[in-house]
C-alpha cells in the first residue's frame, strides 16, 4: 500500500512539479519587481508632472498606510474597533453573553 | 510502559533544574529547556509504533483504574496535538535564544511550566485533571505576560488574569455540575453515561465547560484577551500563546463535544465561527501592529476550524488546525526577524525589505499565500475541505468562509506590502539566525508539501479525526473493556 502511494507521489512530482514551481517562481518574480520599483526611489530625480509641475517621486505613490485607512473607513469598521479598546468590563460582558448563549443553546437543543 | 507518561515528569524535572541550578554559559537555561522538549519529542516518537498497533494508548496513574483512578489516554488526535505543541515549543525556544536577554531563569522555568500544563491537558482522560493542567498553564501564562515588567505588560497580564480566572471558574463550575449529575470525572465514563443519565445539570455543566475552553481557544466573544496579551509579550511567547493555546482549546472542545458529550452543537458552532472569522479578519485589517495582526489572524483562522467541526467536516477541521500551527510558526518567525530589524512592531514604520532579502521575501510570501488559502499551499487544502463540507450541509457557511478568505487575502497582503514594499529606502539586509533559517525552511517546505500532496494528507487527517470520532473505542480502551 505504501509502495503504491510512494509511486503516485513520484508520478505527481514528475507530472506537475514543474508547473507548480514555474507558477510560484513567476509570482515571486512579479512581487519582487513590484518591491524593487517601490523601494528604489531616487530622491534626487524630479520628474515633470502632467501639468508641468515638478513632483517628488515619493509623493507620486499613495503611502500604504493611507490606502488601508481608506479601506477601513469605507467599510465603517470604527464601531468594532471601539469595542476593542482594552476595556475589561466590556470584555467581561461579552464573555457573560457568550456563556449565556452557549448554555441556552445547549439546553434548547440537547435536552 | 508508556513513554508518553514520562513527558510530564521530564518537563517538571526541567523546571526544577532551571530553577535550582545555574551555569556559566549564557544559554545554560535554554539548553535545559530544549533538552526537556527534545526528550518529550523522543518519547512521543518511541510510542508511535504502539499507537499505530493499538490505536489508543492508555496509562493508569499508579495503577488505579477508572472511574476512580486518573488515566492518560492518547489516540491519534491528541498525539498530533501534542506533536504540534512540541514543534511550536522548539520554534519558540529558538526565537527566545536571541530575544530573551534578562531574567532567563524565570522565563525558561515558566515556559517549561506552561509546556507541562499544555502536555498534561492534551494527554489526560480525566476532566478534573484537565482543569488542574489548565490551571498550571494559566498561572504560568499570567506570569509570563508580565515577565518584561513593563507597565502595559503588567496591565495586560492583570486583565488576562481576571478574564482567565472567570473562564477557569466556569470550567470548575462545569466540572461540579457534571460530577454532581453523573458521579464521575473520567471522560470515558462520562461518555458512557451521558446518553442515559444526563440531566439539566449535565447540560448546563457542559455549557460552562465549553464556554471556559472557548476562552482558551480565543473564540468570539471570548477572544478579546488575545491581541492585547500577544502585543505586550515577546514574540517567542506570542507564538506559544497563539499556536499552542489555540490548538489546546480547540482540541478540548473537539474532545468534549464529539468524543465525550456527543452533543448537537452544529448551529451554535457555526454561528460562533462566523463571528470569530469575521471579527478576527476585520480587526486584522484595521490594526497596524504586526503582533496584533497575527493574533487577530489566528482568531479568524480558529473560526475556520470551528466551522469545520460545526459542519461535521472533521477532516478539514483537523487539517486546518495542523496548517494553522505551521503558518503561525512561519509568520511569527518572520515577524520576529522583522521586529528585531526595525526595532518596532508598528507596520507603518517598516518597509522596503523587498530588495536584498530574497530568503525572507520568499518565506513570507509562502506564509501569506498559505494563510490566504492560495492553491498549492496547505491553507488551500484545508479550506477547500471545509468549503466542500459547507456545500453539502449549509452552503451559506461556504459563502461566508470564502468572503472571509478575501478579507484574509487583504490583511495578509497588507502586512506583506508594508514590510517588503512601501516607500522606504535603504531598509537594509535583515540578519537571520541560522537556527531560525532552518525553522523557516522546514515550515515553508511543510506549507508547500501539505498543499501539493493534498490527497495523501487528507487520508492522514482522516485517520487522525476518525480517531477522535471513535467514541466506542475510546470508552472501551479507557475503561479497560477491550
Amino acid at each position: 500500500m505504501y509502495g503504491v502511494v510512494m509511486i503516485d507521489m513520484v508520478y505527481f512530482v514528475i507530472d506537475d512539479w514543474f508547473f507548480i514551481f514555474f507558477l510560484f517562481s513567476v509570482l515571486t518574480y512579479v512581487f519582487y519587481l513590484f518591491a524593487k520599483t517601490d523601494s528604489d526611489v531616487n530622491m534626487s530625480s524630479k520628474k515633470p508632472y502632467a501639468c508641468g509641475l515638478s513632483i517628488d517621486p515619493y509623493d507620486e505613490k499613495v503611502p500604504s498606510p493611507s490606502f488601508y485607512k481608506t479601506m477601513v473607513s469605507v467599510f465603517h469598521m470604527g464601531a468594532i474597533k471601539k469595542m476593542h479598546k482594552d476595556d475589561l468590563s466590556t470584555y467581561l460582558l461579552w464573555m457573560f453573553f457568550g456563556v449565556v448563549f452557549v448554555s441556552v443553546y445547549l439546553l434548547i437543543f440537547n435536552f | 510502559m508508556a513513554y508518553l507518561n514520562l513527558i510530564v515528569p521530564v518537563l517538571l524535572a526541567a523546571v526544577f533544574l532551571i530553577t535550582i541550578t545555574s551555569g556559566r554559559h549564557r544559554h545554560y537555561h535554554l539548553s535545559i529547556a530544549l533538552s526537556g522538549v527534545i526528550f518529550s519529542a523522543l518519547f512521543l516518537l518511541f510510542d508511535l509504533p504502539r499507537l499505530i498497533s493499538d490505536k489508543i494508548i492508555v496509562y493508569y496513574q499508579l495503577g488505579w483504574r477508572p472511574p476512580l483512578g486518573i488515566s492518560f489516554a492518547v489516540d491519534f488526535l491528541n498525539y498530533t496535538v501534542l506533536l504540534l505543541i512540541i514543534f511550536v515549543a522548539i520554534a519558540s525556544l529558538f526565537i527566545s535564544r536571541t530575544e530573551i536577554r534578562e531574567g532567563k531563569r524565570e522565563f525558561y522555568a515558566l515556559f517549561m511550566l506552561l509546556l507541562l500544563g499544555l502536555s498534561g491537558a492534551t494527554m489526560t482522560g480525566d476532566i478534573f485533571n484537565l482543569f488542574v493542567f489548565f490551571e498550571i498553564l494559566s498561572i504560568a501564562s499570567y506570569a509570563l505576560v508580565s515577565y518584561t515588567g513593563r507597565k502595559k505588560a503588567i496591565s495586560a497580564s492583570i486583565k488576562y488574569l481576571i478574564m482567565g480566572s472567570f473562564s477557569t471558574s466556569l470550567i470548575l463550575l462545569g466540572i461540579v455540575f457534571v460530577y454532581g449529575s453523573l458521579g464521575t470525572l473520567n471522560m470515558a465514563d462520562i461518555a458512557s453515561k451521558v446518553a442515559l443519565s444526563s440531566t439539566t445539570a449535565t447540560i448546563v455543566g457542559f455549557g460552562f465547560l465549553i464556554s471556559g475552553f472557548m476562552f482558551k481557544a480565543a473564540i468570539a466573544p471570548f477572544h478579546a484577551w488575545k491581541p492585547s496579551v500577544i502585543r505586550h509579550t515577546p514574540v517567542s511567547l506570542g507564538l506559544m500563546f497563539t499556536a499552542s493555546g489555540t490548538i489546546i482549546g480547540l482540541y478540548t472542545i473537539f474532545r468534549l463535544v464529539v468524543t465525550v458529550g456527543n452533543l448537537n452543537l452544529s448551529g451554535m458552532l457555526i454561528a460562533l465561527s462566523f463571528l470569530t472569522m469575521i471579527l478576527g479578519a476585520v480587526l486584522a485589517l484595521q490594526t497596524t501592529d504586526i503582533k496584533k495582526l497575527l493574533a487577530y489572524s489566528a482568531i479568524s483562522q480558529t473560526g475556520y476550524v470551528l466551522l469545520g467541526i460545526g459542519l461535521s467536516g472533521y477532516v478539514g477541521a483537523v487539517y486546518h488546525m495542523v496548517n494553522l500551527v505551521i503558518i503561525d510558526v512561519l509568520l511569527f518567525v518572520v515577524a520576529y526577524v522583522v521586529i528585531k530589524h526595525f526595532g518596532t512592531s508598528n507596520l507603518d514604520k517598516m518597509g522596503g525589505l523587498g530588495v536584498g532579502n530574497p530568503f525572507l521575501f520568499v518565506s513570507a510570501l509562502v506564509g501569506v499565500l498559505a494563510l490566504s488559502g492560495f492553491p498549492m499551499t496547505n491553507g488551500f487544502s484545508s479550506k477547500l475541505l471545509i468549503y466542500l463540507a459547507g456545500i453539502e450541509v449549509f452552503p451559506i457557511a461556504t459563502f461566508v468562509a470564502m468572503l472571509v478568505s478575501v478579507l484574509t487575502l487583504a490583511y495578509s497582503f497588507k502586512m506583506f506590502h508594508l514590510i517588503f514594499f512601501s516607500n522606504r529606502k535603504g531598509a537594509g539586509v535583515v540578519e537571520i539566525d541560522d537556527t531560525l533559517k532552518i525553522i523557516l525552511i522546514i515550515v515553508v517546505v511543510l506549507c508547500v508539501v501539505l498543499g501539493v500532496f493534498q490527497g495523501y494528507f487528507t487520508g492522514v487527517m482522516g485517520i487522525i479525526s476518525g480517531s477522535g470520532l471513535d467514541r466506542e473505542l475510546y470508552i472501551k480502551a479507557v475503561l479497560g473493556l477491550v
